[in-house]
C-alpha cells in the first residue's frame, strides 16, 4: 500500500496558535480519522495538505508529490469537503453540477444526479433554502461525483442524521476497497471514526497527542475504575490522565493487558476514542 | 462462513477472528485448500478495519493455519488436524489441572467443579 | 476554469437582467429627452464594476476561494476566471452601449456630429470598466470585499464625477465629444492593456495568500 498522504514535521505559526511538528501518514486503501477538539489544528492540517496555506516548516506530500500553493498537483484526483465552504446561496444543485463539469475532467453527471436523488436534494430550490445538512450532502455529492482517488473531508458528517451518516460510512468503506484510494476524515464525532477509521491521529493544541491503528488503540488502552487508595498504589507511569471523583477514581491505562497482569485485582474496562481523548487532555492539564 | 464479532467482549477483535477461524478449521467446516475471503472483503463485511483482518490473517499464517498465494489470496493450509487437537487437549489438561489444584485447596467438590465446567462450556 | 466562468454567469443572471432593463429604460428616457445621455452612460459604467465586485462578495460569503483553490484549475484558474468574466462584462457592455446608442441616435433622428458624439460616448463605459477593474481587482484580492469597500466607493466616485460630470460639462459648454475622438477610441484599448499587469499582480497576491 503506497502512502497517499505523507506529512512530516508540519509547522505553522499563527499568532496565538501553532501547529507543531505534526506527522501524519495515510496509506492507500485506508481511512485516517483526524480527531481533536475545536481549535486543535485539524482544519489547519487539512489546509496544509491541500496547499491552501503556506507552511512554516516540514513537508507535505500527496500522491508522492510535494504540495505547494501554486501547484495543482493531482487535484483532479482529490475530492474535497471543507467545513467552512459551501456553494453560493443563489445557485441551484444542477447548476453546481454544470459548474463542476466544467472544472473536473472526470466529472460524472449521471453519478452526481444519482447522489442528488439518494440524498433527496431538491433540484429547483436555491441553496439559500437548504438546511446545513443538505448543504453538506451537496458538498459530499460534489466531492464523490468526479471519481476521486483521495477524499479529504473536514467535519463532513457533522450536520447529518445518523441514518445518512451510517450510509455514508458504508460508502466510504466501499470507496477504500481499491488500494489506490484513501480517505482523510476529520471529525469531532468520535463514534463515526470508531466505526470507519483504520488509523487515528489525535491532535491537541497543535500537536499530535496520540496516533496509531484504531483497533490497536482501542485494544491497548483501558479505563481503570478504582478507589482512591487503589489509585495511590498504582505506578503512575502506567496511567495517562486521572479523574478523582467523590465516589471513586478513573484513569486511562496505556497497556490494558500488562496492567491486568500486574494488578489483577483492579477493574480495567474497554475504552472509546472519546475516553482516550478526554483523558489525554486531562493528563495534559495535570 | 459465519464470523461474529462482539465489541463488548474484552477480547481484541483480531483475536476473535483468529479464534473463530481456527475453530472453523478444526471442526472441519473450513476444508483444506478452501479459499478464505480477502482481508478487504472481510473487513468491509464485518465493518472493521482492514488492518485488523490483516493482523488476524498474518497470525493465522504464522501459526500455520493458512497460506497466502500471491495474486490469488489466502487458503486454508493443509494441517494434521489430529496433531492440533492433541496439542489443544494437552493445553486444556494443563489448565484443568490448575483448576483442580485451586478447587482442592479451596474445598470445592468435584460436582461443583463439573457444574462450573458445564456452565462455562454452555455459555459459548 | 470555464466552470468558474459559468459560476459567475449563473450568479450574475439576476444582476444582468435588471442591468439590461434599467439601461434600456435610461436609453428610452434619453430618447424622450427626459434624461441626458450621460445618465445612461454613467449607469453602464458603474455596472461594469459593480458586477465583478458583487461576484467577489458572493464568493466571500460562500468562502469559495478556499474550495476553489483546491479545484484542478487551482489558484491561477480562479484569478483567470475572474478576469475573463470581467472582460466579458466590459466587452458585453461596450456592445450593448453602442447598440443602444445606435438605436437612440436613429430614433431621435440625430445627424452627423450628434450621432458621432452619441456613439463615442458609448465607448466610455468599457474604458472606465476595464481601467477601474484593473485597479480594483488586485485591491479586492489583497484586502477582501469588506475592507476593499472604500476603494469601490472611490472608484464609483471617480466614475460618476468624471463621466457624468464630464459629459454634462461638455454639453453645457456646447463642445462636441469628437474633439476627443482619438483619446476616446484609445481608452478601451488602454483599459484592456491595463488589465494585464493587474492580472499578474492579482495572481501574485492570491498565490501568496493564506486561505
Amino acid at each position: 500500500m503506497a502512502n497517499i498522504i505523507e506529512v512530516q514535521g508540519l509547522c505553522k505559526y499563527y499568532g496565538d496558535f501553532h501547529l507543531d511538528h505534526v506527522d501524519l501518514t495515510l496509506p492507500g486503501g485506508t481511512i485516517l480519522g483526524l480527531i481533536g477538539e475545536n481549535g486543535a489544528g485539524k482544519t489547519t492540517t487539512i489546509k496544509a495538505i491541500l496547499g491552501l496555506i503556506h507552511r512554516d516548516g516540514g513537508s507535505v506530500k500527496v500522491f508522492g508529490r510535494e504540495v505547494t500553493a501554486g501547484d495543482p498537483a493531482c487535484r483532479e484526483d482529490i475530492g474535497v469537503v471543507l467545513d467552512e465552504s459551501t456553494f453560493h446561496d443563489p445557485l441551484r444543485a444542477p447548476q453546481v453540477g454544470k459548474i463542476l463539469a466544467g472544472t473536473y475532467r472526470n466529472w460524472d453527471s449521471t453519478l452526481f444526479d444519482a447522489y442528488l436523488e439518494r440524498f433527496q436534494l431538491p433540484r429547483d430550490k436555491k441553496i439559500k433554502e437548504f438546511s446545513k445538512g443538505m448543504k453538506m450532502k451537496l458538498s459530499i455529492a460534489a466531492a464523490l461525483a468526479h471519481h476521486p482517488r483521495l477524499l479529504i473531508l473536514d467535519e463532513a458528517t457533522a450536520g447529518l442524521d445518523p441514518v445518512v451518516r451510517n450510509e455514508l460510512l458504508d460508502d466510504f468503506l466501499t470507496f477504500i476497497q481499491d488500494e489506490d484510494h484513501a480517505i482523510l476524515l476529520s471529525s469531532h464525532i468520535t463514534s463515526d471514526l470508531e466505526k470507519a477509521a483504520d488509523y487515528v491521529t489525535y491532535l491537541h493544541r497543535g500537536r499530535v497527542a496520540l496516533q496509531g491503528a484504531k483497533d490497536e488503540l482501542l485494544d491497548n488502552y483501558g479505563r481503570l475504575v478504582c478507589t482512591r487508595s487503589d489509585l495511590a498504589a498504582v505506578d503512575s507511569a502506567l496511567l495517562e490522565g486521572t479523574r478523582v471523583g467523590q465516589f471513586g477514581c478513573e484513569a486511562l491505562v496505556k497497556d490494558r493487558q500488562a496492567f491486568h497482569r500486574r494488578y489483577p485485582g483492579l477493574t480495567v474496562d474497554p475504552v472509546t476514542l472519546e475516553d482516550i481523548m478526554v483523558f489525554t487532555v486531562r493528563g495534559d492539564e495535570t | 462462513m459465519d464470523i461474529i464479532i462482539s465489541n463488548s467482549a474484552g477480547v481484541p477483535i483480531y483475536e476473535q477472528i483468529t479464534q473463530q477461524i481456527k475453530g472453523l478449521i478444526l471442526r472441519g467446516e473450513l476444508r483444506e485448500g478452501e479459499a478464505l475471503p480477502s482481508m478487504r472483503l472481510l473487513a468491509k463485511e464485518l465493518r472493521i478495519s482492514v488492518i485488523t483482518t490483516k493482523r488476524a490473517y498474518e497470525e493465522l499464517e504464522r501459526e500455520g493455519f493458512l497460506t497466502t498465494v500471491p495474486g490469488k489470496g489466502c487458503f486454508v493450509a493443509p494441517r494434521d488436524l489430529e496433531l492440533v487437537r492433541e496439542d489443544c487437549l494437552r493445553r486444556v489438561e494443563e489448565h484443568l489441572s490448575q483448576a483442580v489444584d485451586i478447587a482442592k485447596g479451596g474445598g470445592i467438590s468435584l460436582e461443583e467443579l463439573t457444574g462450573a465446567l458445564n456452565i462455562l462450556y454452555g455459555d459459548e | 476554469m470555464m466552470g468558474l466562468v459559468k459560476k459567475d454567469l449563473y450568479l450574475s443572471v439576476s444582476m444582468l437582467r435588471s442591468y439590461v432593463l434599467v439601461a434600456a429604460i435610461f436609453a428610452l428616457l434619453t430618447l424622450f429627452g427626459i434624461y441626458e445621455i450621460s445618465f445612461f452612460v454613467t449607469y453602464i459604467s458603474v455596472m461594469c464594476i459593480m458586477i465583478p465586485v458583487n461576484l467577489f462578495a458572493y464568493d466571500e460569503q460562500a468562502r469559495w476561494d478556499k474550495y476553489a483553490a483546491a479545484l484542478p484549475a487551482g489558484r491561477a484558474g480562479v484569478v483567470r476566471g475572474r478576469y475573463l468574466f470581467t472582460i466579458l462584462v466590459c466587452a458585453g457592455s461596450l456592445v450593448f452601449a453602442l447598440l443602444l446608442q445606435l438605436v437612440v441616435s436613429q430614433a431621435s433622428g440625430a445627424q452627423g456630429q450628434e450621432r458621432v458624439d452619441l456613439l463615442l460616448s458609448g465607448l466610455l463605459p468599457a474604458a472606465y470598466g476595464c481601467l477601474m477593474n484593473a485597479i480594483l481587482l488586485p485591491l479586492l484580492y489583497k484586502f477582501g470585499s469588506q475592507k476593499g469597500r472604500i476603494y469601490l466607493i472611490l472608484a464609483l466616485g471617480v466614475g460618476v464625477g468624471v463621466i457624468f460630470g464630464g459629459l454634462t460639462a461638455l454639453r453645457e459648454m456646447g463642445l462636441s465629444l469628437s474633439r476627443l475622438t482619438i483619446p476616446l477610441l484609445s481608452l478601451p484599448v488602454v483599459g484592456l492593456l491595463a488589465l494585464l499587469p493587474s492580472y499578474l499582480l492579482s495572481q501574485h497576491i492570491f498565490l501568496h495568500k493564506d486561505l
